[in-house]
C-alpha cells in the first residue's frame, strides 16, 4: 500500500501567506500568551511538597546533604 | 585538644556567611514561582517540572556558598534548573523514560488551563520547539534581557536572538498550519498601539492618521 508522505512536505509549503500587519499580529499575539502562561504558574499557589522540602532544609541547616 | 578544633570550625563559618544564607534563602523562596514556570515551560508536566524545581533548591542550598551575593540570584537558579534539565534530559534521551518526559502535550489540569487561556494552540505548538528555543522565549518573557538569558545559557546574545527568532517563526507557522489559533485577542483587549499598527498597514480602512 502507497502511504502518503506527508512528514516530508517541506514546513515552508505550508507557510500560510499572510499579510505583514497579520505577521506582526500574531507575533503580537505570541508574545502575550507566552506571557500569560508565564504569568499562570507564577500566580499558582506553591504546592505543599516545596513547603516541606524548605523545611528539611532548615532543620538540616548545616548539616551535610540530609 | 578540643576548643582548638572548635574555633577552627568557627573560623570556616563565619557570621557573615550565615546571614548571607539567610538572604540567600530568602532570594531562594522568592524565586521558586518563576523556577516552576521556567521548569514547566521546559518540561511541560506540572509534575515533572516540580520534581525539577525541588532538585534545583536542593542542589542551589546544597552549593549556596559558591553564590557570590551582590550578583543576580534568580539567574544563578535558573542555570542550575537548566544544567539539571538537560543532564536529565540527555540521561532520558538514552533511556526509554525519553517518551514519558517528551510527551509535553497539554492534559489533564494543564489541558484545563490552557484552555481557560485561550492557550491550547499556542501551548500545543511550543512544546514541539527544541528546548533551546523554549528557554530561550521563557527566559526572555519572563524578566531576563537578551544578556541575561545568553549568561544562563551559556552562548552569545546573538545565538539568543536568532533562536528566538526562528522559534516564533515556528510557533507561528505550526498554529496558522494546522488551522488552530494563537492566543486571540479580543476587541477590548486591543489597545491603542494596535490601532495604530493597523492603521499604518492599512491607510485607507480607517481614514488617514491625524
Amino acid at each position: 500500500m502507497m502511504v502518503e508522505k506527508t512528514q516530508s512536505v517541506a514546513t515552508e509549503e505550508i507557510t500560510p501567506v499572510i499579510s505583514h500587519g497579520d505577521r506582526r499580529a500574531h507575533q503580537k499575539a505570541i508574545g502575550q500568551g507566552l506571557r500569560k502562561f508565564f504569568n499562570a504558574v507564577v500566580s499558582e499557589p506553591i504546592p505543599d511538597e516545596f513547603i516541606a522540602l524548605l523545611k528539611q532544609m532548615d532543620e538540616g541547616k548545616d548539616g551535610g546533604t540530609g | 585538644m578540643r576548643t582548638n578544633g572548635s574555633s577552627a570550625t568557627a573560623s570556616s563559618t563565619t557570621p557573615v556567611q550565615q546571614s548571607a544564607g539567610d538572604t540567600f534563602r530568602d532570594g531562594l523562596v522568592e524565586t521558586i514561582p518563576a523556577l516552576r514556570a521556567f521548569a514547566r515551560s521546559l518540561c511541560g508536566k506540572r509534575d515533572v517540572a516540580d520534581d525539577l524545581v525541588q532538585e534545583t533548591m536542593m542542589k542551589g542550598w546544597q552549593s549556596r556558598e559558591r553564590f557570590q551575593p551582590g550578583t543576580n540570584l534568580k539567574a544563578w537558579l535558573f542555570a542550575i534548573l537548566r544544567n539539571e534539565f538537560y543532564s536529565s534530559y540527555r540521561r532520558a534521551k538514552t533511556v526509554a523514560n525519553y517518551a514519558a518526559m517528551e510527551s509535553t502535550k497539554p492534559e489533564g489540569v494543564d489541558a484545563d488551563q490552557y484552555a481557560k487561556l485561550d492557550l491550547t494552540d499556542l501551548m500545543r505548538a511550543f512544546d514541539e520547539l527544541a528546548p533551546e528555543q523554549r528557554e530561550a522565549l521563557i527566559l526572555t518573557v519572563g524578566e531576563f534581557s537578551y544578556e541575561e538569558a545568553a549568561a544562563i545559557c551559556g552562548c552569545a546574545v546573538g545565538t539568543i536572538k536568532s533562536r528566538i527568532s526562528r522559534a516564533r517563526k515556528q510557533l507561528e507557522q505550526l498554529v496558522e498550519g494546522r488551522g488552530g489559533k494563537l492566543a486571540v485577542r479580543t476587541q477590548s483587549q486591543e489597545d491603542a498601539a494596535d490601532v495604530f499598527l493597523k492603521k499604518l498597514s492599512n491607510p485607507t480602512q480607517d481614514g488617514p492618521l491625524r
